[in-house]
């Protein structure tokens, strides 16, 4: 992800943010909790990463802070929530498009996994 | 090993404080909340919170402390906001400098009777210096926290002169109802000494604003360490030179000493 928001692709952290935002608003820790689940626990985001690339997704417009409001359930004021961007689900859709892109690339060239379970 | 959630609370709170400022007043709370979240689910999941757990996640919020604090150094808009600060004090106090020189060799001969002015280049290069330090220290101050808006520059410009003349004030009145000889115009009133004596405490005053002003807004006076460290050091050593100063004009102050200088 560029500066201003231009086509290069996204670091793992900002994908996985834009994935769980891409369901909806979330807060800090419900993105983390929304990562780790999308990733079937294979990724799990420290709060320094989380918001280190908030921070730069806020800079690059990928999302933007939804109204503060508390979490009836956890009652907080501090929990800001977060919402995707018209730019982020470009971002995101672009970032797609592009593996999926390489997964038929990868497909044709019978390098995945499954096409060699096919073949057996 | 089992740790108490409220001391690891307090620990990441300070870790978080490790931030740059701005980043610290945007997402602190929020990462806070976060980490404490963290907590609450792991321990209710694990029934404790483990030595592993938490050496991982200060180790990650380090990383992401040290990225940070890399980003903001490297930020050229900040470089060049100091560099505008430096500029703008070095400025202001070549103009002041060069004033008060000449100001001054003026105001003691305004006959011109001591012969022919010798620039003293070693003194006005040594307090162009010193108040450039100064003054970068007041300009950063005032232009820190974001803009500065010109209702808030001009009031506090205003209050600083106040202080100033109101600390000088009784000085200036018993300096000149204490000596006949500036009451019937003999000897000129001493106006350099006394707006050297008057800016000082202004400088005083526009250096401590900034640690006013974070305290006032609710920050930690230990927010800012180093320039905390800078203004305090700056502050005692003025304070000592002009209370110095005073002592040593007390007794023209207080007349009857001829020649008083």
């Amino acid at each position: 992800m560029s500066e201003n928001g231009s086509k290069r692709s996204l670091t793992p952290a900002v994908f996985h943010i834009l994935l769980a935002l891409s369901g909806g608003e979330l807060h800090g820790y419900g993105i983390m909790k929304q990562v780790n689940e999308d990733s079937n626990g294979k990724v799990k985001m420290g709060a320094g990463t989380l918001y280190g690339s908030l921070k730069r997704m806020l800079d690059a417009k990928l999302v933007k802070e939804s109204e503060k409001r508390i979490d009836p359930e956890l009652d907080d004021e501090r929990r800001v929530y977060y919402q995707i961007t018209a730019s982020g689900k470009e971002a995101l859709s672009d970032e797609l498009e592009r593996f999926n892109s390489i997964v038929s690339l990868a497909q044709k060239l019978r390098l995945l996994p499954k096409t060699f379970q096919y073949e057996i | 090993m089992k740790f108490e959630k409220e001391k690891i609370f307090a620990l990441y709170r300070r870790l978080i404080f490790l931030y740059p400022r701005g980043f610290r007043e945007r997402f602190g709370g929020p990462m806070e909340q976060t980490f404490k979240d963290v907590c609450n689910e792991r321990s209710k999941q694990k029934g404790d919170i483990s030595l592993p757990f938490v050496v991982a996640t200060f180790a990650e919020t380090s990383a992401s402390v040290i990225k940070e604090n890399l980003h903001e150094a490297k930020g050229a808009y900040q470089m060049n906001d100091r560099l505008k600060n430096v500029c703008v004090a070095a400025l202001i106090s070549l103009v002041l400098s060069v004033l008060f020189t000449f100001g001054t060799f003026f105001s003691d001969d305004p006959e011109g009777q001591l012969g022919e002015f010798s620039f003293p280049l070693s003194d006005f290069l040594r307090g162009w210096l010193i108040q450039t330090i100064v003054f970068t220290l007041i300009v950063s101050g005032l232009r820190s926290g974001g803009p500065v808006s010109a209702k808030y520059l001009i009031t506090t410009l205003a209050a600083a002169v106040l202080f100033g003349l109101l600390l000088i004030a009784p000085f200036a009145f018993m300096e000149y109802w204490n000596n006949p000889v500036i009451q019937s115009g003999e000897v000129p009133f001493p106006f350099m000494l006394f707006f050297g004596l008057w800016l000082t405490p202004v400088m005083l005053f526009l250096v401590a604003t900034p640690i006013v002003r974070s305290i006032r807004a609710g920050e930690s006076v230990l927010a800012h360490p180093i320039s905390l460290t800078a203004r305090v050091i700056l502050l005692a050593l003025v304070a000592i030179l002009w209370l110095n100063l005073i002592r040593d004009q007390m007794p023209c102050f207080l007349g009857g000493v001829p020649g008083c200088d």
